[in-house]
């Protein structure tokens, strides 16, 4: 995209690796993708594809021991985060950036109130008092749609939505530029998931906070995001706007996710799942990661590297036999049982 | 709080009644008869069934038992010394404060400088302090606690002079044996604490914690800490429990004038009465100084807290509202 | 394979697969232990502890119960590698075969613990109810009463002697190893609901030994190895205060316990065996240390 610099968010070739027990584990190969001010990205893709990973890695938040950032630049507000000071990133997280996390029954601290547990991050923000911070604190609890007077509460008197709540009012406490949602509604049932949903579609409104929403929900992506990244194997293969990949999808993995969703109004008897399984993350195949289970596989599949190629506008697509494969051969990407 | 007090209060009750049970029914099959134990073996016979009638020794068991609970718990009289007829309940009166000092320095110990030893490790993981540290709870617990005592007073008493060999008359005297008791207590919460203090670490609301951009400080002693230190009431617990069984043998070992001396010359003496009634006073001991911990702890654990608390606070803000609508 | 991975939020799904996992995991498990190399040394080692226990009378020219009191309490040299003891035993012969006594104190007591609270616990955990609640309160009464205290208490009346010296400590162990079991029970009973719909009456019994068992060793293992280490202190100690096994049987605590007298004058004969009984213990803890690691990976770092 030629306007990198002016991207509110932008992340270019970013490399994560795992090491355990010697092993290798590339969670992340190469992830480039940019956002504008206000606007929701939606990170898809299924569970160990890199999602979290990358979302950890933009607020700094990676396990060293085991995890290493090998390279790649994540700029924010023409920041560069990676050569920050371990001082400039803590002001900027929690403030400028912030993360609502998976799940809600283990992000809370136990020991302490549920109050208190806003009213920290504020009061190191803001720079205000103890008093004041927790002010604050209850303002957010109820703009959550929790009561005041649970603020002294902790944490295992809540339930599970209420929990989740509270999570989104920590991290929308001091009004962060950057929401980053890693799977928000995934732990809570149903009913909660749509309340969620549409309470952190508000208070972004509200705030204009630019958003990406990680989830392997297709049908949330349609409902809140502008634009859309399709994970795979700690790579990005698809993305563009949220009518460029649902209407247009180009790559193999994409059209196998849309065509494996059970058709709802004309009745399925059976699932359509894509044969074959996510590869191992410690033993990746070359060249394009998809390869082993594209039907469309060609020998230039298998080496080398599988350069983005811009498709339309900002629609880019990580596959180089594209126009290949197209709405019409869902069929045959997805297994036929 | 004081409702949860009583209410742990009220679960030792049976448990120390049941205690007594157990080892008034264990010490009943010891082999030998009490009457000739107390009379010596110069006595006739007519003397040893006179002393058994008086002691209610024929009676059945069931009859002893209650005879026994009702003496020791209701008169609390522990009964007298088979062999020189000492109260038991007076000598052990005077010998206690001598072994609570070291069940309890051991105990302080463990928490003042095993936890913060653990904790240290596990937050510089992998690091030399962390390996030296393990390395030394290792043999800590590894080595019997009345050897290293015995190896210590070969050094320190002996060879070098600075310590006396025995007794406590002298505040000298204490060092050895407080820190020998303590030994095995100590390592064993370091690693305890070690690995709490791990678990807690990989926690997803310490990631929560470092998300919001809290300082490293901040969330090992607001996040971190307090988390760590609940699971390791068990620990202290069991470790009393042990201690109170070692202070029987660094007694020993010390020639220190309290319970567990008692104890142990009463076994090698075979005075029955000394050995149950000293047994099932320990016993009680360590379950009162469990109940302690937990309310210690009761009142630091919000879980607990606020299944006190709560409660009163909802109901004032429903009547503050009631009074405010109306 | 399904796109989605995420199943009911909690419940964990029955697979039908449980050899597999467990083959896997066993030689998964086998790989880590090897790697690290103190618990394959704390290995080594107890398995040279328990070569010498076998093979002692070959090992050693000497008897460990005659007496030559013209060669009594003479220091180390070619002949007495760890010198000889107040009655002219070589020590040296003493220490192996006391190898034999303690690590039949040990193990026989944890294997007592473990078998009768296994059935204790399983007893508790299946039938509920008032069993189950007879069973815990007999386990708390006996937790209440520190283990030496026990072991004394129970040596009263036993008296001493190997054999019931072990039964007094392996006592002490079964309320650990009931608790355990039980709580396994507990857990799987939670999803016992979940089955509840299909499960008959006998796939309930079924389900929950193929899974309670195979869940329950893990922890086990590590427990149990710890608690060979800490009886057989246990053992010594009371040996030291003449309860435990009775001279002659070598037995460390009571060698310990025997050459007390003549610290002033032959602390060797105090060194070898605290010394020889701390590298054993040392090295069962090494290895419990391991084995827990290997078994779950996650508790290391």
């Amino acid at each position: 995209m030629e306007n990198n610099e002016k991207a509110f968010l932008s992340v270019k070739d970013l490399v994560v690796e795992y090491t355990s027990n010697k092993q290798i584990i590339h969670a992340v190969n190469g992830v480039s993708f940019d956002i504008q001010r206000g606007k929701t990205l939606g990170l898809v893709g299924e569970t160990g594809a890199g999602k979290t990973t990358i979302a950890q890695s933009i607020l700094g938040i990676l396990p060293d021991p085991p995890a290493k950032l090998r390279s790649g630049e994540i700029w924010f507000d023409e920041k560069d985060l990676l050569h920050l000071s371990k001082d400039e990133m803590r002001a900027i997280r929690g403030a400028r950036v912030s993360m609502v996390f998976q799940d809600p029954m283990t992000a809370l601290n136990p020991t302490m109130r549920v109050g208190d547990q806003i009213a920290d991050g504020i009061q190191l923000h803001k720079g205000i008092s103890k008093k004041e911070a927790r002010h604050e604190a209850v303002k957010m609890l109820e703009m959550v749609g929790i009561p005041k007077f649970r603020a002294k509460e902790y944490p295992h008197q809540f339930s599970g939505g209420m929990k989740q709540r509270v999570v989104i009012a920590i991290a929308l406490a001091c009004s962060p530029e950057l929401l980053l949602a890693d799977e928000p509604t995934t732990a809570l049932d149903v009913t909660i998931q749509a309340q969620v949903l549409m309470l952190i579609n508000d208070l972004k409104t509200k705030n204009n906070t630019a958003m990406i929403l990680i989830t392997h929900d297709l049908g949330v992506v349609a409902e809140t995001c502008d634009d859309v990244a399709v994970v795979y194997a700690g790579e990005i293969v698809e993305r563009g706007s949220l009518e460029e990949v649902f209407d247009h999808a180009m790559h193999p993995y994409t059209l196998g996710l849309f065509g494996s969703q059970p058709n709802m109004s004309g009745g399925a008897d059976r699932l359509r799942p894509i044969t074959g399984m996510m590869p191992d993350p410690s033993a990746l195949p070359e060249g394009c990661k998809f390869h082993p289970r594209c039907p469309n596989a060609t020998d230039s599949c298998k080496t080398g590297k599988i350069e983005d190629i811009n498709l339309d506008g900002t629609h880019y697509c990580r596959c180089c036999n594209i126009g290949k494969a197209n709405k019409s051969e869902e069929g045959k990407i997805c297994q036929q049982l | 709080m004081i409702r949860y007090v009583f209410k742990r209060i009220l679960m030792i009750i049976p448990v120390v009644l049941l205690v007594a049970v157990v080892i008034f029914t264990i010490m009943y099959f010891c082999p030998g008869d009490p009457a000739t134990i107390i009379l010596g073996t110069g006595a006739s016979a007519d003397e040893v069934e006179a002393l058994r009638d008086q002691m209610g020794l024929n009676d059945p068991y069931i009859v002893q038992l209650g005879s026994f609970m009702y003496q020791t718990f209701i008169k609390l009289d522990l009964g007298t010394s088979y062999i020189n007829g000492v109260s038991i309940a007076s000598e052990l009166a005077s010998r206690f404060s001598v072994t609570l000092v070291l069940a309890l320095s051991a105990m302080i110990i463990e928490i003042v400088i095993g936890m913060p030893l653990g904790i240290l490790a596990a937050t510089h993981r992998n690091g030399w302090v962390d390996q030296l540290c393990m390395l030394l709870a290792l043999i800590g617990i590894s080595v019997p606690s009345f050897w290293i005592g015995l190896q210590l007073l070969i050094i320190f008493s002996l060879k070098l002079g600075w310590l006396p060999a025995f007794g406590v008359s002298s505040w000298k005297g204490w060092i050895l044996p407080i820190f020998v008791n303590s030994l095995r207590g100590l390592a064993t919460m370091a690693r305890q604490s070690r690995s709490s203090m791990l678990e807690v670490i990989r926690s997803d609301y310490i990631s929560t914690a470092r998300a919001k951009g809290l300082s490293e400080r901040r969330i090992l002693y607001r996040y971190a800490l307090p988390n760590s230190l609940i699971p390791l009431i068990q620990t202290l617990g069991s470790s009393f429990g042990q201690s109170l069984g070692g202070t029987v043998i660094i007694e020993n070992v010390f020639s220190i004038p309290g319970i567990g001396q008692f104890l142990v010359s009463a076994i090698t003496n075979r005075d029955y009465a000394v050995i149950r009634s000293t047994v099932i006073v320990l016993s009680i001991a360590f379950s009162v100084a469990m109940l302690l911990v937990d309310v210690a702890f009761g009142f630091v654990d919000p879980r607990i807290k606020a299944q006190y608390e709560g409660r009163n606070k909802k109901i004032q803000w429903k009547r503050r509202n009631k009074a405010n609508a109306a | 394979m399904l796109l989605s991975t995420d199943s009911v939020a909690g419940a964990p799904v029955y697979t039908g697969e449980p050899k597999f996992k467990k083959q896997g995991q066993l030689k998964e498990t086998m790989q880590r232990l090897m790697k690290n190399k103190l618990a394959v040394a704390g290995m080594v080692m107890i398995l040279i502890y328990i070569l010498l226990a076998i093979f002692a009378p070959l090992l050693t020219p000497y008897n460990y119960a005659e007496l030559h009191l013209s060669e009594k309490n003479q220091s180390m040299s070619s002949a007495h590698w760890c010198g000889t003891d107040d009655f002219g035993r070589d020590i040296l012969t003493r220490l192996l075969y006391a190898t034999r006594y303690s690590l039949g104190l040990g193990i026989g007591a944890v294997l007592i613990g473990l078998l009768v609270g296994i059935i204790l616990g399983c007893l508790a955990g299946y039938y509920g109810g008032v069993v189950e609640e007879v069973i815990m309160r007999f386990c708390d009464v006996m937790q209440a009463i520190p283990g030496t205290l026990l072991a004394i208490a129970i040596s009263m009346v036993l008296g001493s002697g190997f054999i019931n010296t072990i039964i007094a400590l392996g006592i002490g162990r079964i309320p650990i190893n009931c608790r355990m079991i039980r709580a396994q029970f507990l857990s799987q009973r939670k999803l016992e609901y979940v089955e509840a719909a299909q499960a008959t009456n006998c796939s309930k019994v079924n389900l929950m030994f193929r899974h309670i068992l195979p869940n329950t060793i893990s922890p086990l293992i590590v427990t149990t190895t710890m608690g060979v280490g800490g009886t057989i202190m246990m053992a010594a100690g009371l040996s030291f205060i003449n309860l435990g096994v009775q001279a002659p049987t070598p037995e460390w605590g009571a060698m310990i316990s025997a050459a007390r007298e003549y610290i002033r004058n032959y602390p060797y004969q105090i060194i070898f065996p605290g010394i020889f009984m701390a590298i054993f213990v040392l090295s069962l803890n090494l290895f419990g240390d391991g084995l827990r690691d290997a078994l779950d990976p996650k508790l290391k770092d």
